[in-house]
């Protein structure tokens, strides 16, 4: 009967430190659009190093709320495969999507790095005025995403992309859009696969945040072999026979890491 | 003059998107119908300018569904 009252407690202080997460999180990200870009503003006055400024805010604000989950007792997190990533060099990072705060663990962990984000994310109340500040690419107009992040890989930047672009939908086989292939074959640009799990699931798309697991969550960032990827000729056809094969090359990296882990993604409630 | 460019647009949905040209006719909604998504619109606008001449603008296209309004659109131009 203890036991199964401290594993009730357990949950019940995990459910708690989750809400808190949520609210240290929207008001983090209010805290630091409003005071932090303003102090910004005053101090730089090049936009370009404004913006980078801003990235590395959200990079360092992201490892320290990783910190706090963690320091709270609602997950863990560990990257692995370190060893293929080299310094100086700018990749496409692509990983699956499996949880709601995928991005804080990989911008936090790519320092400064930029990435596509959903127009809408560009209008939140909380955070929208820091992503604004940094600049990142919206996947509003499809033509300009493109452009910009293949402009941006080739100035030596490295870019955060789902290829999925949203939550995978738990039990479904993955299905990657053309977008970060698209640019991959734009940029002509080293690609780096990240493999994410979350065990047990937890903030899957179509499962309440409150619902937390019976357990601690392991977030688990997995690191993959990047491959080069050449550069597309000019041509449109030329472009989405490149893309194809990119896209294709994805697909099947990804349902072969995540087989087993995507299967059994039925929440254990 | 709308045949022929018809038949262009046929032309380039099949060639690029590898769509089955008997799937294309006026009425097809590129995005339900043909499975065009957002990246393929941008790559579709720029080979119809390769092949017409003509450059559409993309708010133009945004309000495009059928064949037939991507064909109604470049008749304006």
């Amino acid at each position: 009967m203890w036991n199964s009252l401290g594993i009730g407690l357990n949950r019940a202080w995990r459910l708690f430190g989750t809400g808190l997460s949520f609210a240290v999180f929207g008001i983090g990200g209010l805290f630091l659009g409003v005071v932090a870009c303003m102090a910004m503003r005053l101090i730089i006055h090049d936009p370009a190093a404004y913006a980078q400024a801003a990235r590395r805010l959200v990079s360092r604000a992201f490892r320290l709320f990783a910190a706090f989950m963690s320091a709270v007792g609602v997950l863990r997190w560990r990257v692995d495969g370190l060893a293929h990533l080299q310094r100086d060099r700018s990749y496409l990072v692509v990983a699956n999507h499996p949880t709601l705060i995928d991005i804080v663990f990989l911008i936090g962990f790519f320092e400064g790095a930029d990435c596509v984000v959903k127009a809408g994310v560009l209008r939140n109340p909380f955070w929208g005025i820091l992503v604004r500040a940094a600049d990142y690419v919206s996947n509003d107009n499809p033509a300009e995403l493109l452009n910009e992040a293949a402009r941006r890989l080739q100035a030596g930047r490295t870019v955060v992309i789902f290829p999925e672009g949203t939550r995978s939908t738990p039990g479904q086989p993955l299905s990657f859009g053309s977008a970060a292939s698209a640019i991959a074959v734009r940029a002509g640009c080293w690609c780096l696969p990240v493999v994410i799990t979350c065990t047990p699931p937890t903030l899957y798309k179509h499962l309440a945040w409150y619902r937390v697991p019976a357990v601690r969550v392991d977030v688990l960032l997995r690191i993959c072999a990047p491959w080069q990827v050449a550069p597309a000729d000019g041509t449109i056809t030329g472009q989405r026979r490149a893309a194809r094969v990119v896209t294709g090359k994805l697909e099947e990296f990804y349902t072969r890491e995540l087989g087993s882990a995507a299967s059994a993604v039925s929440p254990v409630l | 003059m709308t045949e022929d460019l018809f038949e262009k647009v046929r032309t380039v949905l099949t060639e690029e998107f590898e769509i089955p040209r008997e799937s294309i006719d006026r009425g097809a909604n590129l995005y339900q119908d043909l499975g065009i998504d957002s990246i393929d619109a941008v790559d579709l606008i720029v080979r119809l300018r390769e092949i017409t001449g003509k450059q559409v603008p993309p708010d133009r296209f945004k309000a495009v569904r059928t064949v037939g309004d991507v064909i109604a659109v470049l008749e304006t131009l």
